[in-house]
């Protein structure tokens, strides 16, 4: 959950930009469940996820000089964290397409917004990453940023450094493999 | 509109709200690409949140705690106020004793006047002279091999001794004679 802040964001970037820790400390705990959420569902592990959160907010400190609020922090935040989930996947020179037979016996999960067990949500997080490990990694980019983050297709296209045709193309296409993949599962007809 | 471009627009809503009027008015009138919106926000409404992959609490204090561990190791080494003053001491020092041996005239003392004497002057003549020498042995040989006789530059080395190549590789530099 995002964490409360008495500050604004942009306060809290201009106390960051002078030099002042605490205030990006702040701004970590505010858009700690962002950047990991994203990079979980990217890399589709978890532990990986963690590596790439800590690497993109050290980044983001480093380089926090070089934001000159031209466009929101927020978009810049995560451009830095897409970048470490595209660079990580073509390190490892493989789509992480999760292994199938680990969800053999989540083919129908009880598909809700709030799961109410344990099991149930862990069956839904397993749904979500076998389908997203599915996508092309720009699909999976757009999907995630689009259908998670709820970010217009513009700032899509700025984090993802595409255009904004290819990006609503990447996200319909990844619309169109989720009603497939629905189908297939049997959870729509 | 047609049903197929509707259903293309319809794949990149994620909310009533960003329906334009055209695609309103489409879904009033058009069953199937009703059914077919509502099926598509209802899928996407079911596919979970983010919050299925939330970090938990105490998995975001691990996180916060090893990346201040990593900025704080990463943090320039700051140069302490005093070294930068004797840095600054000492290139003030240097420039300001050049700069008073220059307007003394102190660098006069360790020049080196150069003297001419007869041996030198002696010297000078006999190169000029060897060079004057050169210059016309040079010509009077290449008068010699009637360059103008040959039409090509290979038609000229084909004919030329083995004495006479000798002598211009060591003194000329063939390449640029066949340029």
């Amino acid at each position: 959950m995002e964490r409360e802040s008495n500050n604004s964001i942009e306060q809290l970037v201009q106390l960051a930009i002078e030099g002042n820790r605490d205030a990006f400390s702040e701004i970590m705990k505010l858009n700690m469940n962002k950047i990991f959420t994203l990079t979980y569902k990217m890399t589709g592990d978890k532990d990986v996820a963690k590596d790439l959160t800590q690497d993109s907010f050290v980044t983001a400190w480093e380089k926090i000089k070089s934001f000159r609020g031209e466009g929101n922090f927020n978009g810049w935040l995560l451009r830095i964290a897409s970048n470490k989930g595209l660079n990580y996947l073509k390190r490892i020179k493989q789509n992480v397409r999760l292994d199938n037979d680990q969800f053999e016996n989540h083919l129908q999960p009880n598909l809700s917004n709030q799961p109410d067990t344990e099991m149930e949500r862990k069956e839904m997080q397993n749904s979500v990453l076998y389908f997203m490990s599915t996508l092309p990694v720009q699909q999976r980019l757009a999907f995630e940023l689009r259908f998670y983050k709820e970010l217009s297709f513009k700032e899509i296209a700025e984090i993802s450094g595409n255009a904004i045709g290819t990006v609503k193309t990447n996200y319909r296409e990844a619309v169109k493999k989720l009603r497939e993949h629905a189908i297939e599962k049997g959870w729509r007809k | 509109m047609k049903c197929n471009e509707v259903k293309n627009e319809l794949m990149l809503i994620t909310d009533d709200k960003e329906l334009t009027s055209s695609l309103r008015e489409h879904l009033l009138r058009c069953a199937d690409c009703k059914k077919y919106y509502e099926e598509m926000q209802n899928l996407l409404e079911d596919f979970g949140s983010d919050d299925l992959f939330s970090p938990t609490d105490s998995e975001t204090d691990a996180m916060i705690k090893n990346i201040n561990n990593e900025i704080t190791k990463k943090k320039p080494t700051i140069i302490p106020l005093h070294r930068y003053l004797s840095i600054a001491a000492a290139l003030i020092l240097v420039l300001g004793v050049t700069y008073i041996a220059r307007k003394t005239g102190e660098f006069d003392k360790y020049k080196q006047p150069i003297y001419a004497n007869s041996d030198s002057i002696n010297r000078a003549e006999n190169n000029s002279n060897l060079l004057n020498d050169d210059y016309e042995m040079y010509g009077n040989y290449f008068e010699q091999l009637n360059l103008e006789n040959y039409e090509t530059d290979e038609e000229f080395l084909y004919y030329l001794s083995d004495e006479d190549f000798e002598y211009l590789e060591d003194n000329f530099d063939v390449k640029e004679l066949l340029l």
